[in-house]
């Protein structure tokens, strides 16, 4: 971002010049000034968003987790805790899955972002486990994050995958970040956001590099019928014989249904952060991850978010990390190209 | 209300997997007591929203004379009053479409 005085010139020289230049110097001088300002927050702000010491800072950085086993009743009160914070691995495999996985999550996001679990102040971590009977579903309630059993035949227990909790503690943090609405394009980017730091914390987990990673979402808990995966973030519409994902923005889908295909039009997005991924090569979460990150602490991006506008913001949040010119600015917009939303 | 070869056809959408599930049954084949909430079905009314994400929304067409039909769309914790038995059953034959 060196094309212009702002980046050489202190901001107080900056005024000294306009106090004595002629009316037309005055005005470029200014705009050059508000410009400086603008960039110097936006780095501020960059930075802030990497810091652990940035953070609301009222958390402790250890997690505070509660697991409720609701019985098979579909009812989203907590019913009866089976495990608080420190408390020994229980006998029942759903709830020690889910107390750890709100654990690697939790250190992915304190660790890497300095993030305090899901508003950034320490949030204690409510999960539900055996919610309803037989039920297909995993989902977060606003308060809770609430898992199902399965039936065993196309679904098995929801807790069984690390990249399904991530996901849904993920919308925890998205509401308390962007707080992107969940309809249209917005919605899609609310659940790909989920999907990205979803697969991103099982990668880290596993120690995987972005080239050695699967980029599946959902591989541990489908049954025989939608084997092998719910979703592929590399290869969007190939994970079964139902998926039906677009791959770029020629296929976007139109539609009432779920909230204006969210959960559909969420390929789109994520096949460009698994692009951008490849492209960096290395971890995931060094380089894209940290990209799309200080796009959920974006103040420019809006609820409303479309496509266009988020992937905006990820190119030049990529500029502001790495430089404009960098290999990680040219993967992000490359890849936001080859899904055609730039 | 004519029962008969009249069907009902319930779809679901969203959750965490966005997958499209429906099920189709002639209202001859219900349960009693799903023939006898259709045959008291509520007007159609919009749903509320729900809290949170990845929830199951719903979309469940009734006939209501011979060439008639009432479609009601709503989310998984706001099921129309009176229609759960109905709701209920075609639940356990959905199947991916």
């Amino acid at each position: 971002m060196c094309r212009s005085i702002a980046c050489i010139v202190p901001p107080d020289l900056l005024q000294k010049l306009a106090a004595d230049a002629t009316a037309e110097e005055k005005r470029k001088l200014l705009a050059t000034l508000r410009q400086d300002r603008a960039m110097r927050q936006e780095r501020k702000l960059a930075a802030m968003s990497l810091r652990p010491s940035a953070v609301a800072g009222k958390g402790t950085g250890k997690p505070k987790r509660a697991i409720y086993d609701q019985g098979n009743v579909a009812s989203d009160a907590p019913a009866k805790l089976v495990r608080k914070e420190g408390a020994s691995a229980s006998k029942d495999p759903a709830v020690n899955e889910a107390y750890d996985g709100f654990g690697a999550t939790f250190d992915f996001f304190y660790k890497l972002f300095g993030w305090d679990s899901i508003d950034g102040a320490g949030l204690p971590l409510t999960g539900l486990v055996h919610y309803g009977a037989e039920y297909d579903n995993a989902f977060w309630n606003g308060r809770s994050m609430v898992f199902g059993d399965g039936d065993g035949k196309l679904f098995l227990r929801f807790t069984k995958s690390i990249d399904v909790i991530a996901h849904e503690l993920t919308h925890g943090v998205t509401e308390h970040t962007l707080g992107l609405n969940y309809s249209g394009q917005s919605g899609a980017l609310n659940e790909s956001v989920s999907d990205v730091f979803g697969s991103m914390v099982k990668q880290y987990a596993k120690k995987q590099t972005a080239a050695a990673a699967d980029w599946l979402i959902g591989n541990d808990i489908v049954g025989p019928e939608l084997a092998p995966a719910l979703r592929n973030m590399k290869a969007p519409g190939t994970a079964n014989k139902y998926d039906d994902q677009p791959a770029d923005m020629n296929g976007y889908v139109k539609t009432r249904s779920d909230n204006g295909g969210v959960h559909t039009n969420s390929g789109i997005p994520n096949r460009a952060f698994a692009l951008t991924s490849l492209a960096i090569g290395g971890n995931s979460w060094e380089g894209a991850g940290r990209i799309w990150w200080a796009t959920l602490r974006d103040p420019v991006v809006k609820p409303t978010a479309t496509f266009k506008q988020f992937a905006n913001s990820t190119v030049k949040q990529a500029g502001l990390l790495f430089g404009p010119t960098s290999a990680q600015s040219v993967a992000v917009k490359t890849a936001w190209q080859t899904v055609k939303v730039l | 209300m004519t029962v008969g070869e009249q069907l009902v056809r319930l779809v679901r959408t969203g959750g965490f997997a966005g997958l499209t599930m429906s099920a189709v049954a002639p209202v001859a084949d219900l349960p009693p007591v799903a023939q006898a909430a259709l045959a008291d079905a509520p007007p159609a009314s919009r749903s509320r929203p729900t809290a949170g994400v990845d929830r199951f929304s719903f979309e469940l067409t009734i006939p209501v004379g011979p060439k008639r039909t009432r479609t009601y769309r709503f989310v998984e914790d706001a099921v129309p009053e009176g229609l759960e038995p109905v709701v209920s059953h075609l639940s356990g034959h959905l199947a991916p479409s």
